[in-house]
Order: C-alpha cells, then structure tokens, then sequence
C-alpha cells in the first residue's frame, strides 16, 4: 500500500488536521487523485507551532490563498536580524539582498505592482513579477526568518506555555520520525514537499545520519536553488553530488512555476543537486493561476504534477 | 464516570456518528446528573450541548439540557441551549414562553440577551414558515421575527446573524407586500440593512477574522441586493470551509428556499442552490435525500456555463463532482416485477470487465436475491430473469434476455444479465481496482431506488467503516471480499453500486442491518450495511466465465 509523507512550507498554517485535509482535498479535487479513496495512507509533517504560537483559523480560503495575500496587518517581527553578528549576518544581510528585501519600492510606492507579461519574456526577475511590493516583501521576510531559523538551528520560544527548542533539531526529530513511520508500511513511500519544507526534507535526506529511506521525492515552489540556502546544507551537499542517493531510492520531481516569488530566483535545481555528476532530477516547469503563483492548493492541481505522483505512487 | 468520561464518550459516538451509542450515553449522563449533588461544570455542559446540537441530536440536546438544569448546572447557556432544542423539535409555542421567561434574566448580559432575542426571532420566523401565509396570524409572526432580530441589530450591527435575517424576512414581506408595523417600505429596509452587513463582513475577510458563517451570511446579502455573481462567489466561499458540515449547509439550503423562496427552476435559485447541493453531497452526516430528477435540472447547460463563468477554474470543481455523480446515475435501473413493482436496483458495466469474452459489450449487474434462475433462492425470492423487467426510465425499458453468470447469496450474491435490446447513449460505471482505506474516513455513496422509488442519492453517514481486502483484510473466505458502510439504504437499494468518492464502483450492495457481525475476525455486531467487493466478484466472474 503506498504512502505519502507530505512536509508544509513557509508561514503560519491551520491546525494539523485541517491543513492535511486541505492538501489532500487539493490533490483529489477536479478528479485528481484521491489518496484514501486510492488505498494510499498519509501523514504530515507539521513543524508550523515550531515558529508560531497559535494555528490560524480554519480558513480553507486563507490556506489556499495564503493568508500572506489576505491579511495586510500580519507583519512578521524582524528585530531578530537586529541581534545577528559576523557570519551569521553577512549571510541574511546576502539573502536579504539578493530577494531585494531591503531595497525601497519603485518611487517609495508600497503598492507598487509591476506590469503582468507574457510567459515568453520571462525570465527569473524577482522586480518583474507582478505582485504589490508590500505582498513581496512579507513574504520575503517570512522565508528569510523560517529559512535563517531553521538553519542556523536557532533557540526559538513559539508560544510561552511551551518549552524554547531547537528550530532545526526539533523539525528535524519530527521529519526522521515521519518518515520511519512511512518506511515501515508496504510503499512505495513518497515524500511531497513544498516552499521550505523541501529545504527540510533534502536536508534530513542528504545530512541526517540513518535517515530512513524513501522511493521517491517530489519538491514545490522550492528555494533549493538559492546559493545561499545550498552553502548552509554543506557539510552534505555538492553540485556534482548533491543527489540524497543513499535515502532517495527512485526519482526526485521538481515541480516550480516561473512566478513564484520563492522558486523564482533559481527554480531549475537538476544542474545543482547531480547524481555523481549526472543531472537526474525532473524539473517540472507547470504553469500555476492567479496572484499567488506560490500557492500549493494550485501546485496539487496540477495535471503534469499529478501525472508524476500517479507514476510515484505506481496507482 | 466523572462529567468529563461522559463527554468524551459521547464526543467520540458523535463523531463516528453512532446515533445508538449518542443515545445511550446521553441516557447514562442524564440518569447520573439527576441523582448527583455535585453540578456539571459549565465548560463540559457547554461541550456536550453544543456537540449534540451541531450533529443535530435535538431530542438528546433537549433531554440532557434538562437534567442539566435539575441537576442545578442553571448557567444562561444551558438554559438559552434548552430553548433552542425546544425550536428545533418543532416546540415553537413552549420555547417562547421559556425564552419570555429567560429574558429577564439575561438583561444583564448583552451576549446571552442577543443571543435569546435571537432565538425569539427564529421561533417567529418557523410560525411564519409553518403556516404557509395560511392563517391571519402569520403576518404577525414575520412581524414579530423581525422585531427580535432587529431590537439586537439596531443595538450593534455587527450582529450580522441578526441583521440578515431581518433582512430574509423584510424582503419577504415586501414580495408578499405584507403590513408591518414601523415600516412601509420593506423591501428598501431589506436592502439598506443588507448593504450595511455586506460591508461588515467584508471588512472582517479583509482582516482575515471572517468566519465561515460570514460567508454565508454575505451570499444572502447579496441576493438581497440582487448581485447574484457576488452571492454565488460568496456561497462557494462559504460551502468550501473544511470544517463545515452537511447540517450547516442544509440548514442554510432552507433558509434559501424557506425564507427567500429560491428554487432550482429559477434565477438566482438555480445558481446558488447546486452550488450548496453540490457541497452537501460531498459532506458526510446529512439526513438529506436527492431527486435525481430534481439534480438533473440544477444541472442544466446553462447553469454549468453561468457556473465555471463565475466561479472560475479552481472554484468550478466541487460544482463537478455532482455532475460525475448525475453522469453515473444514467446507468443505473430499477428492477420491476410482473406487477410493476419496484424490487430492486441494477447497473450497466462494460461485460470484458468481468469476463474478456463480453468484450465492450453493456451488461446489467444486480443481486442474485434480486434476480436469480436457481429455484433455492426463497428468502427473500429472486425474480426469474424472464419476471424482470429493468427501468432506466420512462422510455428505456428492457426485458432480460439471458442470465450469463450467477453466484448464490451466501457466497457473492450476484447476477450479470444480457438485457433485451440495444442500449445506447449510456456509459458503464466504471470499476475501481483498489479499495479505499479502511481508516473510517473514507466515504462512499449509493445510487439506487429505495422503497422502489425513484432513482435517488443517499449522502446521510456515508462512511465506509471496514473493508475485508489487501493489506489488512482478513476474510473468512479468500474469495469473497465484503465491505461495510453506513450510508443508508432501504427495501429496493439491493443490487446498487457503491461508488468511491471518485465516483468509481467499489462494490455490490446486498445487505444491511443494525447487528451485522463484524468483519475480520472482530467480536460484536454494528449497524452497517454491507456491500461485496467488485473486483473478488470480477476474479469469480472471469475464472467461470471463458
């Protein structure tokens, strides 16, 4: 019987329960592929109440949306860049500036959209994707502080009722758990993951000692492709062997759409993460809708990325 | 058992929605509140009731709130709580003298006073309904509806549960053109009040704090001011909330055709009304039955087209699956006696499905009990296939021209027959190669003809609870795989397909009860009903059949 792990990405989500139900009703809805209906159990990695305090509201809208889009007074807190020193610094202040986090809008207007152009003229330009400066730099800020967190392997109190953890040792213990809970069934196990959780499941992949292994891997809107986020997977990773093969037995599917803000910098990873020097990975170029090309409600929608998962899944 | 063990055993019988073991828990609590000193503390009286009345145990609700009351637990919740049951049985004139003596007694708490005027206003609102503008007084009920509902509105209009049903019940006076006392233009205050609503929750989903609620509550606002895209925007919001469930959406589906008269016949019921049909078929928990018939309109060309139109692409899909499920309903039939008399259900499937000789080739699928040529099957008695006669509607009527395959009700319980005609312009059902998890949380669904009516969809508890197939399966006999489900059926659904929520046939149903033994080797009975699966049926099928 086969399995899905699936693993979340930047941002505050629902409770656990309701964010699970809304991937797997994304990924059956519009007679997709239905994973209970199919015989395929499944399970989440939910590491959100590691970096926030209470799960949003059950707001299928907001998830599917993002709530990044919808609520203009959820501003992330940045005071933690405040107390950063030498490397550590250097290395946010470097993603900082790459995203053009720090850099004012275009005439200092923070509603500021840029023109919407055809697919063929676009190339990986952060400026020329058309959302609000306000709604980038969020969503920037979200990714700099979930990613720096994470692997810089910060203390971080969530909530005060519960203990300070380790950001990456703690997700780190919840993934290697789940994933030896999807080894143990039938399979094959896949592991479906999106935004920063790709980061988190290449990185227990290719560095945790004894990480179970899975057949298949599919990542979306990933920021692998960002020099930065690879520098901070060595020891491990290498661009002539980046590949997990140890854990990873079968393929590795990279599906990203050229305007999402996060895939955007880099979204073609098989040159970055090659199998002794081979480019194995699939990178899946599928055109995602809307304003909010990072949405992974569209991402399971999508008729190329279902197709792979069918193949994963061998249904 | 302390307070909190009788909770969470009831939480638990709601949430798997065994309405005998809510019943009997519910019997235990109220026996232990009434002969206990020590009340229930309000926290769990909160939760137990509040339980009881989103899963709609309304005769429970009443008798637990009660004993909550004798047992001294007299906080304005379970009293307002008790009201409501009262409402919700249908025990309108009673709930209003308990709520007029409750009132007074809240005037301190302007939540609770809101919250029973609320209830005032809904006892109203059903006399209203209830006399079909019949009698004299019903003027006066609406009259009276919209005095409570708008004595909190105009408190604090961000009560916009008040507010809109102040404005559901002012249209519908002024269509009625109704006198009521304080206004002469109705229909102007239904749409003042709306707009104003419109911006409250409008101004809630841009801060992100809207509820589920809201969204249904701005789709009415928008029927009042005749903006019909925006309402079918709003009511597809509102349908798509994971945590809604059937009861909600059924009871905003009365409102709808209770209050602003909507149909499916009509503009703008046939807009929104598939779209909470829709959702409520895809909701487990409901009580609902749908006319094929009835669907078939709301389906029409015109209303899919104005649908994906407004809805877009992402939005369009929960409209689909309905449409999958009308789509599979053309291949199913009723089976008729010599009498004409309805008997049992049938469905066509590709014949190389089960056996490679039939090749594309439209065979009729059905129990053995239903119609069988073995002269031992008395209990209950087959048809003989020269007996039946098989309905697909009106102007599709066909005799059976052969018996091809048959396996007794002890063991698969099945008949594959060669109708007596061409069939055309139907698809055959196609089979699922798996089986869903057996995880509880899975659903199926039923199409047939119960009580030998017309073709009709049941979506009331549709969970498959146990299936004896691959991995964990572990079944008497290798080759006769059964699966259990507690969708409803009654006399005549026999021979049914049972779908996966993909709309693929999973299984032949053949029987049911409130104490069917368990499967797999697991003690005890349960109320189920049970269905063989397809594919141990196929395996028979093609190992006779060369």
């Amino acid at each position: 019987m086969p399995h899905v792990t699936f693993i979340h990405g930047i941002a505050n989500k629902p409770a656990p329960d309701v964010l699970i139900r809304l991937w797997r009703d994304s990924l059956a809805r519009d007679e997709g592929i239905d994973l209970g209906a199919e015989g395929v159990t499944s399970d989440m990695v939910y590491w959100a109440d590691v970096l926030y305090g209470e799960p949003k509201r059950e707001m299928a809208e907001h998830e599917s949306n993002d709530s990044i889009v919808e609520a203009r007074d959820e501003e992330p807190d940045m005071t933690w860049r405040d107390e950063l020193e030498s490397d550590e610094l250097l290395w946010v202040d470097g993603l900082a500036s790459k995203m053009n986090f720090d850099a004012p809008p275009p005439g200092g207007d923070e509603t500021f959209t840029p023109e919407a152009f055809g697919d063929s003229e676009l190339e990986a330009n952060f400026e020329r994707i058309p959302l609000p400066w306000w709604l980038k730099r969020r969503l920037m800020k979200m990714l700099l502080r979930d990613v720096h967190h994470y692997l810089f392997n910060v203390e971080y109190q969530a909530h005060p009722d519960r203990p300070a953890v380790r950001v990456q040792d703690e997700i780190r213990q919840r993934m290697i758990s789940a994933l030896a809970q999807g080894a143990a069934k039938p399979g094959p196990h896949v592991v479906i993951s999106h935004s920063m959780g790709t980061v988190i499941a290449y990185d227990c992949l290719k560095r945790v000692p004894d990480c179970p292994r899975v057949d298949a891997l599919m990542t979306i809107g990933s920021p692998l492709g960002l020099d930065e986020v690879q520098d901070k997977l060595q020891p491990g990773w290498s661009r002539e062997d980046g590949f997990p093969s140890t854990t990873l037995k079968d393929s590795w599917v990279n599906v990203f759409d050229r305007l999402d803000v996060v895939a955007a910098f880099d979204p073609e990873i098989a040159n970055d993460y090659r199998k002794r020097g081979d480019k194995v990975i699939d990178d899946l170029n599928e055109q995602n809708w809307g304003t909010w090309r990072h949405n992974i409600s569209n991402y399971l929608a999508g008729a190329e990325l279902r197709g792979k998962l069918q193949q994963m899944l061998e249904l | 058992m302390s307070f909190a063990d009788f909770a969470s055993n009831i939480t638990v019988a709601l949430d798997a929605n065994d309405q005998p073991a809510v019943q009997q828990h519910c019997r235990n609590l109220q026996a232990c509140l009434q002969t206990s000193d020590e009340p229930c503390p309000l926290p769990i009286a909160k939760k137990i009731l509040a339980g009881l009345r989103r899963k709609r145990h309304f005769d429970a609700m009443q008798h637990v709130a009660d004993a909550l009351l004798q047992n001294g637990q007299d906080d304005p919740l379970v009293s307002r709580q008790y009201a409501q049951a009262l409402i919700d049985r249908g025990l309108l004139a009673l709930a209003i003298q308990y709520l007029n003596v409750l009132l007074p007694e809240v005037e301190s708490n302007p939540d609770e006073e809101a919250e029973v005027l609320g209830l005032l206003g809904r006892a109203y609102k059903q006399l209203f309904v209830e006399s079909q503008g019949k009698i004299a007084r019903a003027a006066e009920y609406l009259g009276m509806a919209i005095d409570y509902y708008m004595q909190v509105y105009s408190n604090d209009a961000s009560n916009v549960w008040h507010g809109i049903n102040a404005t559901a019940l002012l249209a519908r006076a002024g269509r009625e053109a109704v006198t009521l006392r304080g206004t002469d233009r109705p229909r102007d205050q239904a749409a003042e009040i709306a707009a104003a609503v419109l911006e409250e929750v409008e101004s809630r989903w841009t801060a992100g704090v809207a509820s589920m609620w809201d969204s249904g509550t701005a789709a009415e606002a928008c029927i009042a001011l005749d903006r019909v895209k925006e309402a079918a925007q709003w009511m597809e919001r509102y349908v798509r909330e994971p945590m809604g469930d059937a009861f909600e959406f059924g009871s905003t589906r009365r409102q709808l055709v209770e209050i602003w008269q909507l149909s499916t016949d009509a503009d703008p019921g046939k807009l929104l009304l598939p779209i909470l049909d829709s959702a409520l078929l895809a909701k487990d928990g409901s009580a609902l039955q749908f006319d094929a018939s009835g669907l078939a309109a709301a389906s029409s060309a015109e209303t899919q087209h104005q649908l994906e139109a407004i809805l877009g692409r992402d939005r369009y899909v929960s409209y689909k699956f309905m449409k999958r499920a009308l789509e599979r309903a053309k291949a199913i039939a009723q089976i008729r006696d010599g009498s004409d008399v309805g008997i049992g259900t049938g469905f066509l499937v590709r014949g190389g499905d089960f056996a490679p000789c039939y090749g594309d080739e439209l065979l009729l699928l059905t129990n053995a009990h239903v119609v069988s040529d073995d002269p031992y099957v008395v209990n209950p008695p087959a048809l003989a296939p020269d007996e039946a006669t098989v309905s697909f509607g009106p102007d599709s009527v066909f005799a059976v021209k052969e018996l091809l395959w048959t396996s007794p009700p002890n063991r698969l319980d099945v008949s594959l027959l060669r109708l007596d005609g061409e069939i055309t312009d139907i698809e055959p059902i196609p089979i699922a190669k798996r089986l869903p998890l057996a995880d509880g949380e899975q659903r199926v669904y039923i199409i047939g003809h119960p009580r030998g009516g017309p073709l009709s969809f049941s979506i009331h508890d549709n969970a498959l609870i146990a299936h004896e197939g691959p991995p964990e399966g572990r079944p008497p006999r290798s080759d006769v795989i059964r699966l259990h489900y507690r969708a409803p059926t009654e006399g005549g659904s026999s021979g049914s397909p049972v779908f996966n929520a993909q709309w693929l046939a999973i299984g032949l149903h053949h029987a049911g009860g409130l104490d069917m033994p368990c499967l797999n080797g697991e003690q005890g009975t349960h109320p189920a009903n049970e269905g063989l699966w397809l594919q141990s049926i196929r395996a028979a099928c093609a190992q006779d059949v060369t």
